[in-house]
């Protein structure tokens, strides 16, 4: 399924730059109404909400409307966005993933999802060969953090992040009990939040 | 070896990874079941009953909450490092086009207020009707005739039926910032029904009707407590009806919505329960006409084909 999901070569290297201190500010300006910001904030984030929900949804049109509803959403919540909780980049990819995962539990493409399938686009090998090209400067430290997962802490968290499979999928697709893979999922962000270096 | 800045504390955090399969073995201090269900929660992996079982929790442990903070950050870098795809200029221009008619949720206002003030009590700021005739007054509470319907949708023949929707009180005001409130992210208050299509379905009409040009709203007491609120959209033919506070009902039993004409007839419009929300939305099944009035009846679950109890309220959207 990762195949279908096309690499986009035409993204600015200035792009590929984090805007997540930038979005925040512009935020509290669309709360104010400012259609102007909200135009900023959509040029300096829509590629990125873009690519998350297509790894997500895959399907192009789908996903272009998940990504109408996201901003849709972002215009008309921007006042609750709370810095104290994070960035604004992460509040807005937060929404987007949400509503990428309810969009492919939906619908039929996301139920129809040949598990095998699924769980052969997930493997570490074939991921190791996709990351080579991705071009976000968030690509290689998150790939990086990765590997410092155990092999069923990676793939749970990819098949529930990227994949869009709940718990219970991914224990089916894992061959594990739903218990172990929320303490893989757990531990596995746990993890990665420390590579990383996120805390608050 | 990592991870000893002893944010969190929980024990397992700090096992090795080529060790930590078997580390769900609880030792002291080891954080409840529910609690780690956190990686889960963030990555979006929870059946909709565990997310809100989740989100009890959340607002009850401080340390859940923190890690789930920084958790959120953490799968917010996953999302980043996923390779950029430029959406057509189409998404832009629709969206630019769509948000000069989009109303937004104020700042810090009456959102989390339980119930909506009456009208004359109401900040006038927060009431500004979105539309352009919406009624500005409140509807006489125990009225013989029924101010919220103009006279002649309501023939004498129909007295009966008639009286049954109407002589009720009533309290109709424009609300838009506490109505506007609870669509806030949508999936936080859409808990009626767990198919997530219908759920789709609903959050797509639901955007319809608040960014149309046309967006009306007025809001009712409930006559068992509680607010409804209507919104509507005549250019679009469709309605929602946010309730707030409404009692929770005994297992066999639903809240049934209901298009009302000017003669009492009444026509089944969906149903809704409260599910152990203080507000839950529901958009109309079916056409609204111009100035229907929706009503709400308890009935037997499954909902009936006509009303079987009295009103518990009545919206007028007739200016």
């Amino acid at each position: 399924m990762l195949k279908l999901v096309p690499r986009s070569n035409d993204v600015p290297p200035e792009e590929a730059a984090v805007p997540r201190a930038a979005a925040g500010l512009l935020l509290s300006r669309v709360a104010e109404g400012d259609q102007g910001a909200f135009a900023e904030l959509y040029d300096l984030t829509a590629a990125r909400v873009l690519g998350l929900i297509r790894r997500v949804l895959k399907d192009p049109a789908q996903s272009e409307e998940v990504a109408q509803e996201v901003f849709l959403e972002v215009w008309q919540t921007a006042s609750r966005f709370d810095a104290a909780k994070g960035g604004g980049a992460t509040w807005i990819l937060t929404m987007a993933h949400r509503r990428a995962v309810d969009r492919v539990r939906s619908s039929q493409a996301g139920r129809d999802r040949d598990t095998k399938v699924g769980i052969r686009d997930y493997t570490p090998d074939y991921d190791s060969v996709a990351e080579t090209v991705e071009v976000t400067v968030e690509s290689e430290r998150v790939a990086k953090a990765m590997e410092r997962l155990t092999e069923l802490q990676r793939q749970a968290v990819k098949l529930a992040y990227y994949g869009g499979y709940s718990h219970s999928e991914v224990a089916e697709l894992l061959k594990v009990p739903i218990g172990t893979v929320k303490t893989r999922l757990r531990d596995g962000m746990i993890r990665l939040r420390d590579e990383l270096g996120v805390a608050s | 070896m990592r991870n000893d800045d002893g944010t969190l504390g929980f024990p397992h955090q700090n096992s090795n990874p080529s060790e930590d399969d078997m580390n769900t073995a609880g030792g002291h201090g080891h954080p409840s079941d529910i609690a780690l269900n956190s990686g889960a929660y963030v990555l979006n992996a929870l059946s909709a009953d565990e997310r809100q079982e989740f989100e009890t929790h959340l607002g009850e442990s401080p340390t859940t909450r923190k890690e789930v903070t920084e958790m959120t950050e953490t799968a917010a870098l996953l999302g980043l490092s996923v390779t950029p795809v430029t959406p057509s200029p189409d998404l832009k221009r629709n969206l630019m086009a769509m948000i000069a008619s989009t109303p937004q949720l104020p700042r810090q206002v009456e959102a989390d207020a339980p119930t909506v003030p009456v009208a004359s009590a109401a900040p006038a700021a927060l009431l500004e009707p979105q539309g352009s005739a919406a009624p500005a007054d409140p509807v006489e509470p125990q009225g013989t005739a029924t101010p919220a319907a103009p006279s002649e949708l309501r023939p004498r023949t129909a007295a009966k039926a008639q009286a049954r929707w109407f002589n009720r009180p009533i309290l109709a005001m424009t609300a838009v910032a506490a109505a506007l409130a609870l669509i806030v992210g949508g999936t936080g208050v859409v808990n009626l029904v767990n198919d997530a299509t219908y759920q789709r379905q609903q959050a797509d009409q639901l955007a319809q009707i608040t960014s149309a040009e046309d967006m009306q709203q007025t809001v009712a007491a409930v006559s068992t407590g509680g607010t409804a609120t209507l919104m509507w959209s005549e250019d679009l033919g469709k309605s929602v009806v946010v309730a707030e506070g409404l009692a929770e009902l005994e297992g066999d039993e639903t809240y049934e919505l209901w298009y009302i004409t000017g003669d009492g007839a009444a026509t089944a419009a969906g149903l809704f329960t409260m599910d152990g929300s203080d507000s839950v939305w529901r958009v109309l099944e079916g056409e609204m006409q111009a100035g229907a009035t929706i009503g709400v009846t308890v009935e037997p679950k499954g909902g009936s084909e006509q009303p079987t109890t009295d009103p518990i309220v009545a919206i007028s959207s007739a200016a």
